[in-house]
């Protein structure tokens, strides 16, 4: 019944399963899944919860595989659910961890950005998301706050060249029966030009970003 | 049937109980599958009783764990916050199910416990009569006079109750359109901020339970504490270290507007099932957003921690998007966070080979930030267990001087600690392996709460 993991790795061949602890009882996952007839608990049956899990399972599996892949194909999305390559994506010989921990030392220690950066930038983009895509009270929230944006283009100033840029052409390479007729993005493309060039007459501010 | 699998079947009955409460505020009265649950909790029961020999089950309530025949049952201790605060609000010491205890019965002390106005049934005077008019004939209570001086519980297992029971309020208040619960998300982090000063590992292992809650309760709290831990390792001042861990702990909770349907679906998603469960990023990001006081990062997290830092990925964003370098961090605590949990039915990688797995798709990632989180958390964390070439196991107690070679004491061996891998200590000795959660699970929780 126990069907093959995608995620697991073989077992080295003459390692004894030992446990050096007893398990707590009734956890150990075999006997959690096993002694409750699966009928009993609904929708918290075992079965379930596998489904769960693999449910979880199948959309990491799914992302990792599109975007090794390095496109958006759903040609290789499907054949990486399927079969061979599962198994090949799931396998880390020796020789992998082995190449991990040399990468780990080989690579230089730079520190990762201030947890604050980019959080302009972000919030800028699921605005444009959700006022958009969004649905409800969160799409008139996001609409009014971009609004308030185009009446100061100067606020986006401060996103910096490189957002600007990718807001504005983003916005511009919309499908016009699309999202590119959705007047509030049109204005932010607006919005965001004139920051772009506001940025361009006085660049200091833009070489300070953290 | 064994002393363990009786045992077992009292810490179902616990989770059942606590299931009953949820179901009451979650499903409408009468829902078939709540009361199928309740059927089921109450044959958990009397199959306990029959195998025991003995005429009732007796659960008892001190130091925020439940315990049943004087042993603690952890896992349901951890999880159980919802069922485990209401009976503390009540100063209830002791719950006792005798044979015969119906379905019936279970629900109605389920609405007994949530129904705030009805805590005066609870009062010691009160509790016999209460109980009985109530047509609770085969449950009693035993319950203290007056609020006692409760003995301090670990500081551990008190944290990890209280991030998990902010991450199953939310996704209930969020799931019925409710206001969210932001006050308690600030205080249960700050709550995690303080003892994580102090004994940072404990945490990881309270947090090593399987994950099959109905809201994914413990991998959000996981993904939180891990969050936290490698923000504090880069030096993040207080106040962003509670930004970053409530935005890591409402990271799923757009989880809680995926229908049911596929979130529990049996087997394997198709395409548009797939699709609507990749939108709960989106409908993370719109709870949030429609919610006062929240903080932007926790928008953006729920929003991207499914991004690349290069945008691929979902939810399939109208603009080209950038993900912060918040939403970088969790994205890569998240994924770690999947790969290494266990599930049933399903062996689960260690964290060596999660990150391996990282590594073979870097595109992915932040690359400092994996690197950070490897600086904090290790490829054989402290806690974990690891077995050694020479054939010996041994539990990881520190960070070494490289990624594999961590601090260890060797299981059976001397009690001092050695580096692997280092002339004079243990010389010619290499981690042939890390070992899974589910090989070595318990036995961090199992000091804990001793
Ligand atoms: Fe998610």
């Amino acid at each position: 019944m126990e069907r093959p993991s995608r995620w697991s790795t073989p077992r080295p061949p003459a390692t004894p399963r030992t446990r050096l602890v007893p398990p707590p009882d009734g956890f150990a996952a075999g006997e959690q899944a096993s002694s409750l007839p699966t009928s009993t608990f609904g929708a918290r049956d075992p079965e379930v919860e596998r489904g769960l899990s693999e449910a979880a399972g199948d959309v990491l599996l799914r992302f990792l595989a599109r975007e090794a892949a390095g496109q958006d194909d759903e040609s290789a999305t499907q054949s990486a659910t399927s079969g061979r390559r599962e198994d090949a994506r799931n396998a880390v010989g020796q020789d992998e961890l082995t190449a991990l921990f040399e990468h780990l030392h080989a690579a230089p220690a730079e520190p990762p950005d201030d947890l604050s950066a980019d959080l302009e930038a972000e919030r800028a983009f699921v605005l444009a998301d959700v006022a958009a895509a969004g649905d409800g009270l969160a799409r008139q929230i996001a609409s009014r706050e971009l609004q308030a944006f185009s009446t100061d283009p100067l606020r986006l100033v401060d996103l910096g060249r490189e957002v600007l840029v990718r807001l504005a052409d983003g916005i511009d390479t919309l499908p016009p029966a699309g999202f590119g007729s959705c007047a509030l993005l049109r204005v932010l493309r607006i919005a965001a030009r004139r920051a772009l060039a506001e940025a361009t007459r006085s660049p200091a501010p833009l070489e300070v970003r953290e | 049937m064994n002393h363990h699998a009786s045992h077992a079947d009292a810490a179902r009955f616990v989770r059942g109980l606590d299931e009953a409460l949820l179901d009451l505020e979650l499903l409408p009265p009468g829902d078939p599958e709540a009361e199928a649950r309740r059927d089921a909790t109450v044959a958990v029961l009397s199959r306990y009783i029959e195998a025991r020999g003995v005429l009732e089950l007796e659960l008892h309530f001190a130091a925020g764990l439940v315990k049943v025949d004087g042993e603690p049952l952890i896992e349901q201790s951890l999880r159980g916050s919802r069922l485990l605060g209401r009976l503390r609000a009540r100063n209830v010491r002791s719950l006792r199910f005798e044979r015969g205890t119906t379905a019936r019965e279970l629900r109605t002390l389920a609405e007994l416990l949530l129904d705030e106005r009805q805590v005066d049934a609870f009062s010691p005077a009160n509790l016999g009569a209460a109980f009985l008019r109530l047509g609770l004939t085969h449950v009693s209570a035993r319950c203290e006079r007056r609020p006692g001086v409760e003995s301090p519980r670990p500081d551990a297992v008190r944290g990890y109750q209280q991030l998990a029971a902010v991450v199953q309020d939310n996704h209930i208040a969020a799931a019925r359109g409710d206001e969210l619960e932001l006050a308690d998300t600030s205080g249960a982090v700050e709550g995690a901020m303080r003892w994580m000063a102090t004994r940072p590992s404990d945490l990881l292992a309270l947090a090593s339970y399987e994950d099959v809650d109905r809201f994914t309760v413990g991998h959000s709290v996981r993904v939180a504490l891990l969050a936290m831990l490698v923000a504090r390792s880069v030096g993040v001042d207080d106040e962003m270290l509670r930004l970053v861990g409530s935005a890591a702990l409402l990271h799923d909770i757009g989880k809680s507007k995926v229908p049911s349907s596929i979130l529990f679906k049996r087997g394997r998603l198709d395409d548009d099932e797939w699709r609507a469960m990749s939108e709960h990023t989106r409908h993370g990001a719109e709870i949030l957003l429609a919610q006062k006081g929240v903080h932007p990062s926790a928008v953006g997290v729920a929003f991207s921690h499914h991004l690349s830092p290069a945008g691929a990925g979902y939810p399939n964003a109208v603009l080209p998007f950038m993900p912060s370098s918040m939403s970088r961090l969790v994205r890569v605590c998240d994924v770690f966070e999947a790969l290494t949990a266990m599930r049933p039915y399903k062996p689960e990688l260690t964290p060596a080979e999660a990150l391996a797995i990282m590594h073979r798709n870097r595109a992915d990632f932040d690359q400092r930030w994996l690197h950070a989180f490897v600086a904090a958390i290790g490829a054989y964390p402290v806690g974990s267990f690891v077995e050694l070439t020479d054939g010996r196991f041994a539990m990881v107690v520190a960070h070494g001087p490289r990624a594999n070679r961590p601090v260890v004491r060797v299981v059976g061996g001397e009690l001092s600690d050695a580096v692997v891998g280092v002339p004079g200590e243990l010389e010619d000795v290499g981690v042939l392996r890390g070992l899974r959660r589910s090989e070595s699970v318990v036995a961090g929780p199992r000091l804990l709460v001793g």
